[in-house]
């Protein structure tokens, strides 16, 4: 796209521009292109489309009223040296503090062995996360541009969309390797009209349309199949794209063996309240600690759909198994983003880039936020399940740690309950190993969030601990039992 | 695209190549390739170099681990090497006490000790040098005897609490002591967070450092005690059962208890692999706290010996000594406010004071006592001990007094109020002690406490203070002895004797008032000395002046040793100084405890005679001295050492062999340390006398010293005579003597009394005695046994009531009051009520049980009577006495061969031997008619070959008699083979007499070897006789036959059995004057009595089959005491031979009429007649041969009491069937058969056909006539009473073949039938008396 504004001629009114509306009329999809080549056979059924054209409306320019300096600076800032130094010795009083518990429990394994053994693996495993992750480098900036399609499917995003595509548009990938698809999911909105007028101001925009609702993985694998770059960036409708971010998460691809690249992504809407606070601080830690861990020997267990990158040829070899995939027996829609992760982790590697930032809306209001959770915690039990006839095939150290984190959070409860109920039941007093090895590592990591990003909610870091330890962990075993519900939290609240 | 600048190396350009190639390859899917889609894509080369590379990593991870594990256990080795606990070094071993820490637990609990508290007290044990030892050093201390290192300390841990483990290993690790650890296993099986885990426990034991002992399961709960809830401890306290509105029975609180320690134990055991090996109470508590717990007390201790080797409390009190009970051992529970120093002090103050203490200590240092409770403080140097509000009293005890066994005590007291009290020889917990009481009433008393028993009283008195109120008391405890002195002057009258073993123990002060708050006693002086050994002599001249004797009786209890001087030996000729009387001093030694050794002053060694040390041995020896003490301090000149050490080792060596000690006293210029040690070194019988204490000579080895002590050669001290008295005491009058040997005196003179039949004398002697020893239960009980024999059975049955009264121990006495009441004077309920209460108080006492049994018996109760005895045989299958017992209650004769068997192999027992026989005669075993059972093993006994000639002779004695006997007492002696029962043995004129004591009704001359005589003969010549005369047969406990007269004329024969009169034959008599001849005889069934060679009645009396044996003896009876009497001229008696008539088998039988006519002339002294009636057939069956019934002879035999037992021809054992025998026995009447065997049978046929007939009522005899040398195999078996006496054995008897014809049945009748004794072969003048000789032999009558 060329800035009208450069033009120092008076302006013109905007020529009239005529599309193409490439439909199937078996899978009931139409896929709307401008200056984009129309496709000519449907990717699903591979039937010749028919044709028409249609007007496209005239292009209106799309507001990015976003100051992205002020964002960045905004969610970046560096707390004094001196406070970072007081925190650095809080935490590793902390850590100190923890670790002789840790000891101390040892010699006295046999009062609570199921606490004791429990904590000093999650001990040991949380420390590894924070030493791994401390070895991790994001990938280098080498200039790599590679052709890539920028994809986003979404559904009754009629608010955002727009702003969303201007959003990948000026995100600075230069314009002739990049092409972006969006794909409209059956929306009951005005999402697809949302969407030709971006198109209109975008003309290489593609965008689909669904006439009925599928399914995210149905978008995502629809526009994978549109997509003709050599890299999948996908995108959430609701995420904001940093500048030159995506131009940095196709860096890691230089190396053969990667699959996949996930971004950073913050909460945009952090400072709405203490639910996205502290969803920002969780969010944070996840990804600078735990992805970035993973990431060093190249296992990331999920790479997010709001922000992340695909070797679109690795999507394609695993398509077919991730959108047929199974569950105890039943077949259905499961495929999503972690699943995908799995199979394409079996045979390559996946990174982390810090460096490429993101931003996206996390639930406002603890309804969604605990179907969100429920449904996170029912994908990541079956990736995790699913990883663990071929993760031990990768090196030890990942291994290890997923067979961890698959037992851990199983466990967890019970010993929480053991902790914090029985043991004050039947003895008087709370486990308090238990409690002060908590509060240690979520202080770490809390301080760890605000000594990198100076936000000051930091303290909401314990208000996800509690949540979590009192109400959220629990899921784990709803999870297990209905792993084979398709219901999505957050969106189908919407459709309802 | 190609303008955007980028840095890429010719790789990167490369790889981009690549990629523009599969871009275009893969642009938009094509609708004819759809496959194209699930092609996969190219996997890098470097993919599976990745891949292999994981391999590798996870090699190098299992390399790791597996390393890991491997090495796992040198590394594990390694380290508990490095940490290895290793004990503190110990020093010496060769102290006899040790102190015992509890400590309740380490942790910041404010109530406990804190960790840097226990640190201090580690630290300050540490620097005063406190020895930390184990429970197996204890163990080995009390068990083995094995010495302690000094300053010995036990440290142990209760409730095995988590914090005491965790805070207190590593200082105790750091030390290098071990400690233990007493688990309550309760809270760790219920998984308390504040108790250890087993986890643990074994790590501890793992390390060595720790011991784990059991604190019980339940022990710390409580039990509700009582029906108002009160709650009480639960190993102290019975339990109430609300729904029965009871307490839980003894048995049922026993089991209760024994349950816990067998879980306790068994829980330990699963999780540590070890016995607990000692047994701390639950709050310390074993009962001790309630006086009245006896039982609870008595039973704790049993069940910590059963379960446990040693049992530990806790409280104010460390110490353990040898004479500490090992299952209740002190331990000082350590308190929170201790500081380490409190600590030290607190253990430095409870050893033990050997020196004893001395008035300042006492009266200031605090820590010389234990508090107990009420009030105690020291004031102003003056201890007050007086009652709070609250309680009634106060008890302290004295720290470090736990070895005060021998000692003098002083107290200077005032008692404001309540009854004053010191404790000897004390045990905290209040189980033994002495008790000296004193009352603000004047009067005074001493009791005694055993363990486990009820305090006694020893001996009261009255005492007067003097105006100040002051008290000054004197105590003196030595060995047994107890006197004491207010203000100088005796207490009670005499020396008190202490009962049982002398043991040393606390001494504990304590005050009592009935009113709260109100007993108050101040002590202003105290003084409490060891005493030492001392010797007591005095110079010759004292020993005429008057007094002594009393002085002895106030002061002899300071001394140990009594050397009365004996002689000056000087030069060639030695002198006897004194005509002093050995006997006295003998008694006046045993009566204080104290050695008798008897001084010789040596003046001169030179040229003494070699034989001296000899005669003066014997002479000590002679008058039961202990040893010589001999004096060599006043030798003249001054002989070489070498000549004294000769003479002490030549008077040292006689004394040895004698058994006799030897103290010496050498010149002062001799009484040195190397001296000394030289001496005792040499001669370890050896003491020696010195003037001054010990300390002085072995000051500065305390080793040595000790040593002396414990081996008994102390070093004694002599008395340096401050008195100069005479021995008066020699012509005192019974009354100026202690009551010890006044009693003794008493107690001879009414023996002698009784013995003389003058029992009123004895009454009055017997009944001073118990005036004089009011606490004695002695007197009372002999004054019972002389109404008893008087036959005042009430006043006897008061009398031993009254003696079991004052000691209620006397378990024969009860015995012996519950016959009395049962049987004399009928009151058989008290009887019963009597025997009842002692089997509740001593449940399983085999007397009580038996005694029992015997009154049930009475009752004819026989059935509970079994229960009882087989209760007592339960317990104990070798008891003699109950086995005996239940002989006459078994109703089936194999039940009692059984018993017999058992009894057999009773006395079978290796060493029994000689005992064995005694108890058979003691026990008349051989009086049942199955005795012959034990007399294969008699025999065996008497032929066995013994170094104790003493074992056979023995057994001899219980052989039936083999000879006849025939005395007259013409030379004025009686020979051996007679036992007089008699009041003189006045044998005059050749005549005996036989008289009954003042004391007896009848007196008795037994046959000796006579209780098994079966068949035999007792022949008396009497002359002149009192009261009924009898001459007994086989006479038993109420079974007998006897043959006399009375003085109302008449003769006769009675046949007595089971108490009651079985046969009588009688007719008027008169006994003509000069000598009668009486002759009482049993020839098998029949028994004779006759006159003067005539038979006495018509015919014979039958002795029934269940007639028991008995001795054969000579009697005179009367109604009156020492009435009876009997001159005899001349007896005799001896076994009678037996005789069988036998029909060897013929062809033709002999008729009714024709045996009658061969037989008739035999009839008396025949005992069997077997004619051949029956056949055995081929197939065994036994049948009649003969046609006719032979009425005659069967009327004959009955007639005669001989037994019928027709023949069996061509017998043979296998096949012989013995129940058709007896079927035919009963089905024809007969006795039983005689067997014609071919040949013998073996034994084993023997003994089943033993058993067969055992319970049937059938005789048989085997034999086997041995045609070629006229003899006759014969063995017997029958159930009751057989023809050959002794053992049952295979006999051969010579045949008498008895000629057909009737005309030579005469001759036969002189030759066989022995009514007078043929002339003995070979009697020599010489000896007239007795005449002993072979009895006919048996024969067999061959017809």
């Amino acid at each position: 796209m060329s800035d009208p504004s450069a033009s120092p001629r008076r302006p013109t009114p905007p020529r009239k521009k005529q599309g193409t509306v490439s439909r199937c009329a078996k899978c009931e999809i139409s896929v709307y292109t401008i200056d984009s080549p129309a496709p000519a056979v449907c990717p699903f059924c591979h039937r010749a489309l028919e044709h028409k054209h249609f007007d496209a409306p005239p292009p209106e320019k799309v507001a990015v009223e976003d100051d992205v300096e002020e964002h960045v600076r905004r969610l970046y800032r560096k707390p004094h040296p001196l406070l970072v130094g007081a925190l650095g010795l809080i935490g590793t009083i902390l850590l100190s503090i923890a670790v002789y518990f840790q000891v101390v429990n040892i010699e006295h394994y046999y009062y609570a062995p199921m606490v004791n053994i429990y904590s000093l693996i999650v001990g040991l495993f949380i420390v590894s996360r924070f030493i791994l992750s401390s070895f991790y480098r994001a990938p280098l900036d080498v200039g790599y541009r590679p052709k890539i399609s920028v994809l986003v499917p979404c559904m009754n995003e009629e608010e955002a969309i727009a702003r969303s595509i201007a959003r990948v548009y000026a995100e600075g990938y230069p314009d002739e390797l990049r092409e972006v698809i969006t794909v409209n999911d059956g929306s009951t909105d005005n999402t697809l009209h949302e969407m030709l007028r971006a198109q209109a101001a975008f003309p290489r925009l593609v965008v689909a349309n669904f006439e009925k609702n599928r399914g995210l993985c149905y978008g995502m694998a629809y526009s994978t199949l549109l997509a003709r770059g050599e890299f999948c960036v996908f995108v959430d409708s609701d995420t904001f794209i940093m500048p030159g971010a995506i131009g940095k998460l196709v860096q890691g691809f230089v190396d053969n063996t990667v699959g996949g690249i996930a971004g950073h992504t913050d909460v945009e809407n952090a400072r709405v309240n203490v639910l996205t606070k502290m969803q920002d601080v969780r969010y944070f830690f996840s990804y600078k600690i735990m992805k970035a861990a993973e990431s060093v020997y190249g296992c990331v267990s999920c790479l997010p759909g709001c922000f992340s990158a695909y070797r679109r040829a690795c999507v394609l070899h695993v398509m077919d198994e991730w959108m047929n995939e199974k569950v105890f027996g039943q077949s259905g829609n499961y495929g999503d983003d972690r699943s995908l992760t799995n199979l394409i982790l079996k045979d390559y590697r996946i990174l982390y880039d810090d460096e490429s930032l993101a931003t996206t809306n996390a639930p406002e209001d603890w309804r969604t936020y605990t179907k969100q959770q429920s449904r996170w915690m029912r994908s990541s039990v079956r990736g995790i399940l699913s990883a663990t006839t071929f993760i031990w095939k990768k090196h030890p150290v990942p291994a290890l740690s997923w067979y961890a984190m698959m037992m851990l959070p199983i466990i967890e409860p019970v010993i929480m309950v053991q902790a914090l109920v029985i043991a004050p039941l039947m003895q008087g007093f709370i486990t308090t190993s238990y409690l002060f090895g908590v509060s240690a590592i979520t202080m770490i990591w809390s301080l760890y969030h605000f000594q990198k990003t100076g936000r000051t909610h930091w303290w909401t870091g314990f208000v996800f601990t509690f949540t979590y330890i009192v109400f959220y962990s629990w899921q784990i075993y709803y999870a297990i039992f209905t792993l084979a519900t398709k219901s999505w939290g957050t969106r189908g609240a919407k459709k309802s | 695209m190609t303008e955007h600048p980028s840095p890429f190396s010719q790789a990167e350009a490369k790889h981009r190549a690549e990629r523009e190639n599969s871009r275009d390859a893969q642009a938009y899917p094509q609708p004819d390739s759809p496959k194209g889609l699930r092609e996969p894509p190219v996997a890098p080369a470097r993919v599976a170099a990745l891949k292999a590379n994981y391999k590798q990593a996870w090699l190098w991870f299992l390399l790791i681990v597996s390393l890991l594990v491997a090495w796992g256990i040198p590394i594990r080795y390694a380290v508990m090497r490095y940490l290895a606990f290793r004990p503190a070094p110990t020093g010496p071993r060769d102290a006899h006490a040790f102190v015992a820490l509890a400590y309740e637990g380490i942790s910041d609990n404010p109530r406990e000790v804190s960790v840097d508290q226990f640190r201090q007290h580690l630290a300050a044990l540490r620097r005063a040098g406190y020895n930390p030892i184990t429970l197996r050093d204890v163990y080995d201390f009390y068990n083995e005897g094995k010495p302690l290192p000094r300053k010995a300390i036990l440290m142990s841990f209760d409730h095995a609490r988590k914090s005491s483990y965790f805070d207190a290993r590593s200082p105790l690790a750091s030390a290098g002591w071990p400690a233990v650890m007493f688990l309550w296993t309760q809270p760790i099986e219920d998984r308390d967070p504040s108790a250890l885990r087993w986890p643990y426990v074994r790590a501890m034991l793992g390390s060595g450092a720790w011991e784990v002992g059991a604190q019980s399961h339940l022990g710390f709960t409580q039990v509700t005690a009582n029906n108002d809830g009160t709650r009480r401890n639960f190993m102290t306290s019975p339990q109430w059962l609300p729904a029965e509105m009871r307490f839980e029975t003894p048995e049922a609180f026993s089991q209760r208890l024994q349950a816990d320690h067998e879980f306790t134990r068994d829980i330990i055991v699963r999780e540590t692999n070890r016995q607990p090996r000692a047994f701390a109470f639950p709050y310390g508590d074993f009962g001790q706290y309630d006086e009245r717990a006896i039982l609870v007390r008595r039973l704790n201790l049993d069940l910590v010996s059963k379960y446990y080797d040693l049992g530990f409390i806790h409280g104010t009190n460390a110490l353990n000594t040898r004479f500490t009970d090992p299952r209740r051992l002190n331990r000082l529970l350590v308190q929170r406010d201790w500081t380490g120093d409190d600590l030290v002090e607190r253990l430095e103050n409870a050893w033990p004071r050997e020196q004893g203490i001395r008035d300042l200590q006492a009266r200031t240092s605090k820590l010389t006592w234990l508090p107990d409770w009420g009030r105690f403080a020291l004031e102003d140097g003056e201890i007050i001990l007086s009652a709070t509000d609250e309680t009634t009293g106060a008890k302290a005890w004295m720290n470090g007094s736990d070895l005060f066994g021998d000692f003098q005590a002083r107290f200077r007291l005032t008692l404001e109020k309540g009854q004053f009290g010191i404790f000897l020889r004390g045990t905290p917990d209040g189980e033994s002690h002495l008790f000296f009481g004193l009352g603000d009433n004047g009067e005074v008393w001493l009791r005694q406490k055993h363990t486990g028993m009820n305090p006694f009283t020893l001996a009261t008195a009255r005492y007067g203070a003097d105006e100040s109120g002051s008290i000054l008391l004197e105590l003196d405890l030595r060995g047994r002895l107890f006197s004491a002195k207010i203000n100088g002057r005796p207490l009670f009258q005499e020396v008190v004797t202490v009962r049982g073993e002398p043991r040393p123990g606390m001494m504990g002060l304590s005050i009592w008032d009935p009113e709260p708050g109100a007993a108050a006693a101040t002590i202003r002086m105290l003084e409490v000395q060891p005493l030492r050994n001392r010797l007591l002599t005095w110079a010759p001249v004292s020993s005429r002046e008057p007094g002594l004797a009393a002085w002895m009786n106030t002061h002899a209890t300071r001394y140990t040793h009594l050397s009365p001087p004996w002689l000056r030996v000087s030069s060639r000729s030695h002198s006897e100084q004194l005509g002093w009387d050995p006997e006295l001093f003998r008694m006046f030694a045993d009566v204080y405890a104290m050695r008798f050794t008897p001084e010789i002053l040596m003046e001169n060694l030179e040229n003494f005679d070699p034989s001296l040390p000899e005669r003066l041995a014997d002479f000590a020896a002679g008058v039961g001295a202990d040893g010589i003490y001999c004096n060599l301090s006043e030798l003249r000149g001054a002989p070489p050492l070498s000549r004294i050490t000769a003479w002490i080792q030549a008077l040292s060596q006689a004394l040895l062999e004698r058994d006799l000690q030897l103290k010496i006293r050498l010149s002062p210029a001799l009484e040195r340390e190397s001296t000394f040690s030289a001496l005792l070194q040499s001669l370890p019988a050896l003491t020696v006398v010195v003037q001054d204490s010990p300390q002085a000579y072995f000051q500065d080895s305390p080793l040595e010293r000790a040593r002396i002590v414990t081996i008994e050669t102390a070093v004694i001290r002599p008395q340096s005579i401050p008195f100069h008295t005479q021995l008066s005491g020699l012509d005192a009058t019974v009354n100026e003597w202690v009551t010890e040997v006044r009693s003794r005196l008493l107690r001879e003179q009414g023996q002698e009394a009784f013995n003389a039949g003058r029992f009123d004398e004895a009454l009055e002697i017997w009944g001073r005695w118990s005036e004089l020893e009011p606490y004695n239960a002695e007197p009372l009980r002999l004054q019972g046994d002389v109404h008893a024999r008087r036959s005042e059975f009430n006043r006897a049955i008061d009398l031993y009531r009254a003696s079991l009264d004052r000691s209620p121990g006397q378990i024969p006495l009860v015995v012996l009051t519950a016959r009395l009441l049962d049987v004399n004077v009928n009151q058989p309920r008290e009887a019963m009520d009597m025997l009842n209460l002692y089997g509740r108080l001593f449940p399983g006492n085999p007397e009580i049980l038996l005694a029992r049994a015997e009154a049930l018996i009475r009752r004819n109760r026989r059935d509970e009577a079994t229960a009882l005895i087989t209760r007592v045989i339960d317990n104990d299958p070798e008891d003699l006495n109950a086995r005996v017992l239940l002989h006459g209650l078994l109703p089936n004769p194999l039940q009692r061969i059984e018993n017999l068997d058992a009894i057999k192999t009773i006395g079978a027992r290796p060493g029994m031997e000689p005992h064995f026989a005694n108890a058979i005669e003691a026990n008349h075993l051989l009086i049942w008619p199955e005795s012959w059972r034990l007399m294969d093993y008699i025999e065996t006994q008497v032929a066995r070959e013994s170094l104790d000639p003493e074992g056979p002779a023995a057994f001899t004695k219980l052989l039936p008699r083999d000879t006849v006997v025939r005395e007259n007492f013409t030379l004025g002696r009686m020979s051996d083979h007679w036992n007089a029962f008699s009041d003189t043995d006045d044998i005059e004129d050749g005549g005996f007499l036989l008289a009954a004591t003042p004391a007896t009704a009848e007196a008795v001359l037994q046959l000796n070897r006579s209780t098994a005589l079966h068949s035999a003969f007792l022949e008396a010549a009497i002359e002149d006789a009192r009261g009924f005369f009898w001459l007994y047969a086989r006479r038993g406990d109420g079974t007998m036959l006897r043959y006399g007269f009375d003085q109302t004329g008449q003769i006769f024969l009675q046949l007595w059995q089971n108490e009651r009169l079985i046969s009588n034959t009688n007719r008027f008599w008169t006994r003509p004057t000069g000598i009668t001849r009486l002759r009482l005889e049993i020839r098998g069934d029949a028994a004779f009595g006759f006159i003067d060679g005539e038979p006495a009645f018509g015919a014979p009396i039958r002795i029934p089959d269940g007639f028991g044996l008995g001795w054969w003896g000579i009697s005179p009876w009367a109604p009156d005491f020492g009435v009876a009497q009997v001159i005899l001229r001349e007896v005799a008696g001896g076994p009678i031979p037996v005789r069988l008539a036998i029909f060897p088998p013929r062809p033709e039988e002999l008729t009714d009429n024709e045996m009658l006519g061969l037989l008739r002339h035999h009839t008396r002294e025949l005992q069997a007649v077997a004619p051949q009636w029956y056949v055995q057939e081929i197939n065994g069956r036994v049948r009649l041969d003969v046609s006719q019934p032979y009425p005659n002879l069967r009327m004959l035999t009955r007639f005669h009491h001989i037994r019928l037992m027709p023949g069996v021809r061509a017998a043979s054992h296998r096949t012989l069937d013995l129940e058709q025998l007896a079927e035919l026995a009963a089905r024809d009447n007969l006795y039983g058969f005689t067997l014609y065997f071919a040949r013998m049978p073996p034994q084993e046929w023997f003994d089943q056909a033993d058993r067969f007939v055992a319970d049937k009522n059938l005789s048989l005899l085997a034999v086997h006539i041995r045609e070629h040398d006229g003899h006759v195999d014969i063995r017997e078996i029958t159930p009751h009473i057989g023809l050959f006496a002794g053992a049952r054995s295979i006999r051969t008897i010579p045949i008498q073949r008895n000629a057909q014809a009737k005309d030579t049945a005469e001759a036969a009748e002189n030759a066989s039938v022995e009514t007078t004794p043929p002339e003995p072969p070979s009697a020599s003048q010489d000896e007239p008396a007795p005449i002993t000789f072979p009895p006919p032999p048996d024969k067999v009558l061959l017809f």
